[in-house]
């Protein structure tokens, strides 16, 4: 296996097109050297944030012994975990019918459902509370756990919908043909085919939650700080070697579970 | 609605009801403009222990009339009785009929064994019972080897065995096939053919087999229905079906044939006397009456026609092509009235016809192999 | 039809649930905020229920004096105007930087587009906020840039990149810009290079047969591309707020504003009916290009 591009290029190949390679080359130095330097100053020794000096994790060990940190990391997986999940939960049901059945309304609802990806979300997050304070509600984490399930369901449904819709539709007819009632059918036969989907679409959404700023902001209250929120506010007042630690901390968990959903979708297509 | 039920049969009346009997069935799909009728009054008797086909191109109905037996889909209309009894009502789940799908559907999450034990414990089988069960298929279809291996593991032809076990596993009254061969390569066709028909005495289970390749019906089948746009054409042996088909439809559908448009003969009384314009008369024993004085057409197989020198007693013909196909030669000749034939002779046959394009030819044919067809 | 009554059943409680949090907590407060775009404010932050009042649209251009004048200020507008203008340069930028990068993944092996394909997703699964963050750290004046192009004596001060639209334009193409690739490249990937190879054989060069064959193929690809990074920029919230500074606001900080400091939720909702209105005005020409397009097609 050659690198791509590094072929002995022909002037004839229709696959070859002249400064393809570098221009993605650069592309791609765009996208991962913020990234890379950003790593590389978390492990910098210097208070200065972006002149290098020596390797050191004491900002690491700093943001470990953060409490508010450690409350903030806290919430934000109490959030994540609870909101993931049922939406989880909703898409899942709503998918198992969407995919097969036909009816009016289908793509009102597939509209609606979508609706939470293909509207900007500072409009619901400021919709949403204006809608809970006038219903009187304290804002907190119970609030924000609403906000976060509801633009969590399209991206747990997309997935598992996709993947129901990919099922042959004999599967169903031939659990039924061996004498499995719809419920066993159910159990036995399509959840199993689905469940990767499943999985997948529950940690992509955990990892919308998780790294989620502006419903959090708009809809959470005293008590109810995340990690992005308490990143925000340390950020605004100015940069600190110790931002630099939990941002690492917190890119490095998003690759895993990205990683982990991606390597999931990629064994139910096999 | 004609149920052919004249012609003698191999399987033998026994008193037992028919394993299925399906009366005036309609199915028709959508509503108002675009409503669709998959079946147009379907009436049918499947017998015990038959190997029935439903042969017709597709969208004639075939795999809706299957899917009906099956549950899967509900007639508009008609009734469908099941050993006797109606099982209109019952979902496919509550159904002692299983199915062999066209693409298999086997499970892919679960091995070849759990797929064949599936069936068994949905019906809350004993484990032990379960077990010898599916050991039992996976010798009946030469699969023991692999009972561990997962779906993805096994080729085509296997998979096409897992899924005759997994259907008659739970040891149904009656076992569908969706067109079970066509994902397979030809060679592995014919050997399936074999193992198919091999299964069906083995087991004595009745099959309903719905194919569109009408070689493989013959091979195979005990009886054969002929469909065509929702209807049964046809119902008989294969050799009924081949020999004395009573349908254009039927006629063109198996095989080649010679499609001849005849008239009352003029002079002779007796019936199935008919006179082919410009050419000369021909008789025809079908065993039908024939109306006198009605136009037919008559329908007559390429190699039940006999060629040679024009003579006295022959009828008229002009050679004007000759075809080689290895086995045999087809000829193909018009008749003064500007009808094309074509006549098939086999090459083995040491008198090869020295006929060449041009020639002015007799020909005959034995007057019990001529159809004369009811004209749709 | 006998069994019609219980899929019914099934689709009502299978699809219920979702059907309703989403009708409860994201229709329901949508419409919520058109009513309070027309009620009256509350300067205590909230409304007055049952006032109606128009204050919140006429104030995106005028402005009521404190003697009670109306004037004409257009500096809302602008903030709207800069929106659009800062969208429309992240999508162009985007789209000039994403095709080549999607021509080249077409042209790879399936197993080097696999590659490619996750690592032009991958930035997008981690946190925007990080990865706006990382941006800071490159353009602060003493940042990553501005250190090293001093260290190669390029400049002798530090060159103001933070805090300005140059800053948010560079932080939304990168935000934003797999949403401009992979449709271009799922439109791309289709294309049989057998075609590129026939525009070859009849006398085409390279510049004509991407202008008449690789291009028009890529239309589709290009339109959803430019929508989806476009819709998200304009709404874009965190991106001015870091790199923008307070001088580079969008409307999504306006409208954030309008919930905070400022305590004028009917004219927060005004804007955010406006924003609504904008995305609805792309997202139905995207759909009606797109259909034209279905039909050329044909």
């Amino acid at each position: 296996m050659s690198l791509p591009g590094f072929k002995k290029p022909y002037k004839g190949d229709a696959r070859h097109w002249p400064g393809l390679f570098i221009a993605t080359g650069c592309f791609f130095a765009y996208v991962y050297l913020p990234i890379i330097i950003l790593i590389i100053l978390s492990f910098n020794e210097n208070r200065t944030v972006t002149v290098w000096t020596g390797f050191s994790l004491d900002w690491y060990a700093m943001a470990f012994e953060n409490r508010d940190i450690i409350r903030a990391a806290t919430n934000s997986l109490i959030i994540a975990s609870i909101a993931s999940i049922s939406a989880t939960i909703l898409a899942t049901l709503a998918a198992t019918r969407m995919a097969t059945d036909k009816f009016k309304g289908k793509t009102a609802f597939n509209a609606m459902i979508a609706l939470p990806i293909t509207v900007p979300e500072i409009v619901p997050a400021v919709a949403t509370l204006m809608f809970f304070a006038s219903l009187g509600f304290t804002l907190g984490l119970g609030t924000v756990i609403i906000g976060h399930t509801i633009f969590c369901i399209p991206f747990a449904y997309l997935p598992i919908r996709a993947r129901l819709e990919g099922m042959d539709p004999r599967m169903a007819e031939a659990a039924a043909d061996l004498y499995a009632n719809p419920i066993r059918a159910f159990y036995r036969v399509t959840l199993p085919q689905i469940l990767p989907g499943i999985l997948s679409g529950l940690i992509l959404a955990f990892i919308i939650s998780l790294d989620d700023f502006v419903t959090t902001f708009f809809l959470g209250g005293a008590g109810s700080t995340t990690l992005p929120i308490y990143i925000f506010g340390l950020v605004r007042t100015g940069v600190t070697p110790e931002v630099n630690a939990i941002c690492s901390l917190m890119l490095l968990l998003s690759l895993v579970l990205v990683s982990l959903s991606l390597f999931l979708g990629r064994e139910q297509s096999r | 609605m004609i149920i052919g039920d004249a012609v003698a049969d191999p399987a033998k009346s026994t008193g037992q009801p028919d394993a299925i009997a399906a009366t005036s069935l309609i199915k028709v799909f959508g509503a108002g403009d675009s409503a669709f009728k998959a079946l147009d009054n379907v009436s049918i008797n499947i017998r015990q222990n038959e190997f029935f086909t439903l042969l017709g191109p597709s969208g004639c109905g075939k795999t809706t009339l299957l899917r009906l037996i099956a549950g899967f889909e509900q007639p508009t209309s008609g009734t469908i009785l099941l050993n006797g009894e109606n099982i209109i009502d019952l979902p496919p789940f509550k159904r002692p009929v299983n199915t062999v799908f066209q693409n298999y559907a086997l499970f892919p999450h679960m091995t070849v064994a759990q797929n064949i034990s599936f069936g068994l414990e949905m019906q809350n089988r004993p484990k032990a019972e379960i077990k010898t069960n599916v050991d039992e298929m996976l010798s009946l279809v030469r699969m023991e080897s692999m009972a561990g291996r997962r779906i993805t593991e096994i080729s085509g032809g296997q998979q096409q065995r897992v899924a005759l076990a997994r259907a008659l596993a739970p040891k149904p009254k009656l076992l569908l096939l969706d067109e079970p061969l066509s994902a397979l390569d030809l060679q592995l066709r014919k050997d399936m053919q074999l193992e198919l028909k091999r299964l069906q005495l083995e087991t004595g289970i009745t099959f309903i087999f719905v194919t569109h390749d009408q070689e493989e019906a013959l091979t195979m089948s005990d009886r054969i229905a002929v469909m065509d746009k929702g209807q049964i054409l046809q119902v008989g042996t294969p050799r009924d079906i081949y020999d004395r088909p009573q349908h254009r439809f039927v006629a063109g559908f198996i095989g080649e044939i010679n499609l001849l448009q005849a008239g009352p003969s003029g002079s002779a009384g007796e019936p199935g006397d008919y006179a082919i314009d410009q050419t000369g008369p021909i008789r025809v024993q079908d065993g039908k009456v024939a109306q006198q004085g009605q136009s037919v057409t008559l329908a007559i197989r390429p190699e039940c026609i006999s060629l040679s020198l024009p003579a006295e007693g022959k009828l008229p013909g002009t050679i004007s092509n000759v075809v080689y196909h290895g086995t045999d030669t087809i000829y193909h000749y018009t008749l003064p009235n500007g009808a094309a034939m074509r006549a098939r002779c086999q090459n083995s046959t040491m008198t090869t016809l020295p006929f060449v394009a041009g020639d002015a030819i007799g020909w005959s044919v034995d007057p019990r192999s001529v159809s004369v067809l009811e004209d749709k | 039809m006998r069994a019609s009554t219980r899929p019914l059943m099934f689709r009502i409680l299978l699809i219920g649930p979702a059907a309703l949090a989403i009708c409860i907590f994201m229709v329901i407060p949508l419409m919520l905020m058109a009513w309070i775009s027309i009620q009256g404010r509350d300067y205590s932050g909230g409304v007055i229920w049952g006032q109606f009042s128009f204050d919140a649209y006429t104030r995106l251009f005028f402005e009521r004096e404190l003697d009670g004048t109306i004037a004409l200020n257009l500096s809302y507008f602008k903030i709207i105007l800069r929106s659009i203008w800062l969208s429309a340069l992240t999508m162009t930028i985007s789209l000039i930087v994403g095709f080549p990068v999607a021509l080249f993944m077409a042209t790879r092996s399936q197993r080097w587009r696999a590659v490619l394909i996750f690592m032009v997703t991958l930035p997008f699964w981690t946190n925007l906020l990080v990865r706006n963050y990382a941006w800071i750290l490159l353009l602060r004046d003493h940042g990553t840039i501005n250190n090293t192009l001093l260290w190669l004596g390029v400049i002798s001060e530090p060159l103001p990149l933070l805090h300005t639209q140059l800053a948010v334009a560079i932080g939304l193409t990168y935000s934003f810009m797999p949403f401009m690739v992979l449709p271009i490249y799922s439109s791309l990937e289709k294309i049989d290079f057998r075609l590129v190879e026939a525009s070859f054989d009849l006398y085409a060069s390279r510049w004509h047969t991407l202008k008449r064959v690789i291009f028009p193929l890529a239309v589709p690809g290009m339109v959803a591309g430019c929508i989806l990074v476009f819709v998200p920029s304009l709404g874009s919230y965190v991106t001015p707020e870091l790199l923008g500074g307070g001088k580079t606001l969008m409307i999504g900080n306006l409208i954030g504003l309008q919930f905070g400091a400022a305590r004028n939720w009917p004219f927060g909702a005004a804007l955010g009916l406006f924003l609504l209105l904008l995305v609805m005005i792309a997202l139905t020409s995207y759909a009606r290009s797109y259909r034209t397009n279905a039909q050329v097609g044909k």
